[in-house]
């Protein structure tokens, strides 16, 4: 606490690295009284530019309540979000959201080609912008040429992609993922990731992941950070320094890799751990 | 059954049986069922001279008006009914008893209030015409997968952008298939409010044809609210193709992701 307040750590930490999602103190209670539910407790965690960071927890803790009230979807009870440096108190300007419902968060009536200007139709970009931008997205993803489909023509892995596609052209300083490869069958779940990673390297995006699956977390981030059972907290935050640019056989069969697995699983599963 | 072979029986079918009436009405004598040759010769001659500009054209403009007003009254309190909860509860006594009136009941009110004439019908048809928009509205407002409202949110989309680019076309399968039952109640009520009370227009034209026993000229009176609520329907239909085309598709692709 009192690290925050002095002035030589926040200059050290402004010149090493910029945060660029920064939680501080964050609580979430549910209704009030003695009904009440504290879904998160107490969370404090921040995302520097261009790391790609997981949260994963067991089933039912308050991944989903954090994730929203990052989002501005929702207000959190106690303490606050930034995100590129301003306090989230609604939807961020600099934050783009990837759901897990792929079906669901795709509006059907609009081509993909919509789905992913939409938004930035509503930001009044300039119809060339709009056009330039939704070209490139699409190309990062794999869909070039798919503009004028309907989202419910393609396969889920490919309507995931467009709603990735949609969060890069918003050029957000921070994508958000609320577990997006949970309802895919495993072999688009794993083309996914890598084409995640391989965007993440290219675009040098900041990326905040959410998981419930454990292997996944491990693949995908610099950082895991493991929440514990509700009132959430942080049980521990792992550093990943796997080499890259990782792939499904070698980075999955890697030792560090096996380690790492066990050790988030055994935090999940609230075991005592080697470190 | 492909959509030639669909868009075939539509002419089909009216051929046949237009053509068997023709034959079977031929040798009429029945003052009651004069042979359909006969019919039609009124038909043209009526509609397309001598009542063309008394009768047809106000009963056509009025139940357009009434539609139009009806239509887009029923889809505005109908999104604020579904928005607003509250706002619904409280009213939805209101609507219900006012809904549950028949149109012909209404008519002596609506001669009070607004005498005989166009304001009079035209609101007697946008009330029937009202009523299944709003339900269908309301319906269609409150069911938005919440899904939509979040990612539009999420995007940072205004209230307005959101009401106008994800609410109403979400709910708009639903505000159409009101639309569907409001064509009929709507053309129902134009013919009740000018036959019982004005002096013009296709209802009052049929009850006049039958109590002054020119029964060809009733007959023509009946194929004409036939062929318009034939012709409403047609436009309806090739509306609803262009702008739900995209339901019909995702409907479809979603029955078949369950059934797999």
């Amino acid at each position: 606490m009192s690290g925050r307040q002095d002035p030589t750590a926040s200059a050290r930490a402004q010149t090493a690295k910029t945060p660029v999602l920064e939680v501080r103190d964050l609580g979430v209670t549910y209704g009030s009284g003695p009904g009440a539910v504290m879904a998160i407790r107490e969370l404090s965690f921040s995302v520097d530019l261009g790391e790609f960071v997981c949260i994963v927890g067991p089933s039912g803790c308050g991944k989903t309540t954090l994730l929203k009230s990052i989002a501005g979807l929702l207000s959190p009870t106690r303490g606050e979000a930034y995100v590129a440096g301003k306090r989230v108190e609604g939807p961020p300007k600099d934050l783009a959201l990837v759901f897990q419902e792929y079906n669901r968060s795709l509006l059907p009536w609009l081509s993909v080609g919509d789905n992913v200007t939409f938004p930035l139709a509503a930001r009044k970009v300039p119809k060339a912008d709009q056009l330039a931008r939704r070209k490139a997205a699409l190309a990062q993803v794999g869909l070039l040429g798919f503009d004028e489909k309907y989202p419910w023509q393609l396969s889920g892995g490919m309507q995931q992609r467009v709603a990735i596609a949609r969060g890069l052209a918003y050029e957000p300083a921070v994508l958000l993922m609320d577990e997006p490869f949970a309802s895919l069958d495993a072999q688009s779940r794993a083309d996914l990731e890598d084409l995640v990673l391989k965007v993440q390297r290219d675009t040098g995006l900041t990326v905040v992941f959410v998981t419930h699956d454990i292997d996944e977390s491990v693949y995908e981030a610099d950082r895991v950070i493991v929440l514990t059972q509700r009132p959430t907290t942080i049980r521990q935050v792992i550093g990943v320094d796997l080499p890259k640019p990782r792939d499904q056989i070698t980075t999955k069969a890697h030792p560090e890799f096996v380690r790492l697995r066990t050790e988030v699983l055994k935090l999940i599963k609230n075991e005592p751990t080697a470190s | 059954m492909t959509r030639l072979g669909q868009a075939g029986i539509g002419i089909v079918v009216p051929v046949v049986f237009f053509s068997l009436w023709w034959v079977l009405s031929e040798g009429s004598t029945s003052p009651y069922f004069p042979p359909l040759r006969r019919t039609l010769a009124a038909f043209l001659e009526i509609w397309f001279f001598s009542r063309f500009f008394t009768d047809l054209l106000p009963s056509v403009g009025h139940f357009l008006s009434g539609l139009a007003i009806g239509v887009v009254a029923g889809v505005v309190v109908g999104t604020l009914m579904g928005l607003l909860p509250r706002f619904s509860r409280d009213v939805s006594p209101m609507t219900e008893f006012v809904r549950a009136i028949p149109t012909a009941a209404l008519v002596p009110l609506g001669l009070i209030l607004f005498g005989t004439g166009f304001v009079m019908e035209t609101f007697l048809i946008s009330l029937a015409v009202f009523f299944p928009i709003l339900v269908s509205t309301t319906a269609g407002v409150r069911g938005v997968d919440p899904v939509y409202l979040e990612v539009a949110r999420s995007y940072g989309l205004s209230f307005a952008d959101r009401l106008w680019h994800v609410i109403i076309p979400a709910a708009a399968p639903q505000i159409l298939a009101g639309c569907r039952v409001a064509i009929a109640f709507g053309l129902a009520a134009t013919v009740i409010a000018n036959m019982v009370a004005s002096g013009s227009g296709l209802g009052f034209f049929i009850v006049d044809a039958q109590t002054s026993f020119r029964l060809p000229d009733m007959w023509a009176g009946l194929i004409m609210i036939g062929l318009l609520g034939y012709l409403a329907n047609t436009a309806f239909v090739l509306v609803e193709h262009r702008l739900l085309g995209w339901h019909r598709g995702w409907r479809g692709a979603t029955q078949a992701a369950r059934a797999a």
